[in-house]
């Protein structure tokens, strides 16, 4: 059995959605008059799905997406609008909102949304009861220099961290900001042997200068190896590019006020400050990082 | 008054002299083919007679890393050269943390309100 939390100020709305829920198998429908009240009533029962008016004194509904996603990312919403708020529901779906259902067509879609997005989170939720079961993983891929992999590649390295439970959620932030600086180091500065003056040049020159070394030899053929392990009590991430490599101990430090004002070479800094480890080979073309639980950094 | 626009990567705002940027992203979206056109509209905007300050507002985005402060720099770069200030608000706990780090402090006020940062940039330099 599902509950839904139906918030909306108008008393004949409330009993409409009531009514249009209640056709749904499973199904058990609380109610909330006001966007304070629905956070209040989350505080006391976690429902599966919220469903909301857009409209409503004082807290309006996308005030409530966002405080929901803030304090329950877990529960999805679903946007009730009225006509002519179609920019409003994409600042609400931007902001994390499920979906949204206008106003004017709720008898024929909010049943099928609301068990649309049931049948998500249901299994969402089983795979990562599935994930909770995992206390070591060993995972090795071998990428192109394409950029547009970083984002899938760190948000997949998240997952895993935050699987095994090896830190809490802040510091897996932190640990997604030094795999994403790695990378990028390792594909444009290792493999397509970009420098920092330029990067900090003519954009379009700069674009231009990617493209033609991401087809051109020696650069197109080189390409990425990511290694990493994770398991509560540790996770080791090893990049290994193609490049010349380079001399870390000859970067300048950017925190060094004579630096302070140079565009890029903070990248370094980063993963310095996000990891609890961070060293190169000596030829300077692969990184290992270590990121430890608080227990095991304790104990180190 | 205030005149606004939205593209993929930034929503941009002058407000008097002051324009507001709010980066909508966190990639390195400026090394790709539609990120260097948005980049020049900005620097466009940058270079107009009519703006003399910078406020980014990166409440839109939940982290960064060294793209948005090497963004960032060149903003302040650029509008330095007119004698300008750049102010960031509403940066992430994580986001505070990363400025911090790079020690950015030092060269940009950093705030957690839109307001508190008009105020400041209202504010003959020291």
């Amino acid at each position: 059995m599902a509950t839904v939390l139906v918030v909306d100020d108008a008393a004949v709305d409330r009993k409409l959605v009531g009514g249009l829920l209640s056709k749904g198998k499973d199904l058990q429908v609380q109610f909330a008059t006001t966007g304070e009240e629905a956070l209040e009533k989350l505080a006391e029962f976690r429902p599966e799905l919220v469903v909301t008016d857009l409209v409503m004194p004082g807290m309006s509904g996308l005030e409530l997406v966002a405080r929901i996603v803030e304090q329950c990312p877990h529960i999805p919403v679903i946007l009730m609008t009225g006509k002519g708020s179609e920019e409003i529901a994409v600042k609400a779906l931007k902001a994390g909102a499920a979906s949204y259902v206008p106003k004017g067509v709720l008898h024929q879609h909010l049943l099928n949304t609301v068990q649309d997005v049931l049948l998500m989170v249901q299994e969402r939720s089983s795979h990562a009861r599935l994930m909770d079961c995992m206390k070591r993983g060993k995972f090795h891929f071998v990428i192109s220099n394409d950029p547009s992999l970083i984002p899938l590649l760190v948000n997949h390295l998240q997952s895993l961290v935050m699987s095994v439970g090896l830190c809490d959620e802040a510091n897996v932030i932190r640990v997604c900001i030094a795999l994403e600086e790695a990378l990028r180091n390792a594909i444009f500065h290792g493999n397509l042997e970009l420098t920092s003056e330029q990067r900090e040049g003519d954009p379009d020159v700069y674009e231009k200068l990617i493209a033609e070394r991401t087809a051109a030899q020696p650069y197109a053929n080189r390409h990425l190896e990511v290694s990493l392990e994770v398991s509560p009590s540790e996770g080791r991430f090893v990049i290994h590019d193609q490049g010349p490599g380079f001399d870390p101990a000859k970067l300048p430090d950017p925190t060094d006020p004579e630096n302070l004002e140079k565009v890029s070479g903070r990248g370094l800094l980063l993963m310095r400050t996000f990891m609890d480890e961070v060293s190169f080979n000596e030829t300077g073309n692969q990184v290992t990082m270590v990121k430890r639980s608080p227990a095991q950094e304790q104990a180190s | 008054m205030s005149d606004s626009m939205e593209s993929k990567y930034i929503r941009s705002e002058q407000q008097g002299n002051v324009l507001v940027l709010t980066p909508l992203f966190t990639q390195a979206v400026f090394a790709e083919p539609t990120g260097a056109g948005e980049w020049n509209q900005v620097q466009e905007q940058l270079d107009a007679p009519g703006t003399e300050q910078i406020i980014v507002d990166l409440g839109e985005i939940p982290y960064f890393g060294s793209t948005v402060l090497e963004w960032m720099t060149q903003l302040w770069k650029r509008v330095k050269i007119k004698g300008g200030r750049l102010a960031v608000v509403r940066p992430s706990a994580i986001g505070r943390e990363v400025l911090n780090v790079a020690r950015l402090e030092k060269l940009w006020g950093i705030f957690d309100t839109r307001d508190q940062a008009f105020t400041w940039l209202a504010k003959p330099q020291a």
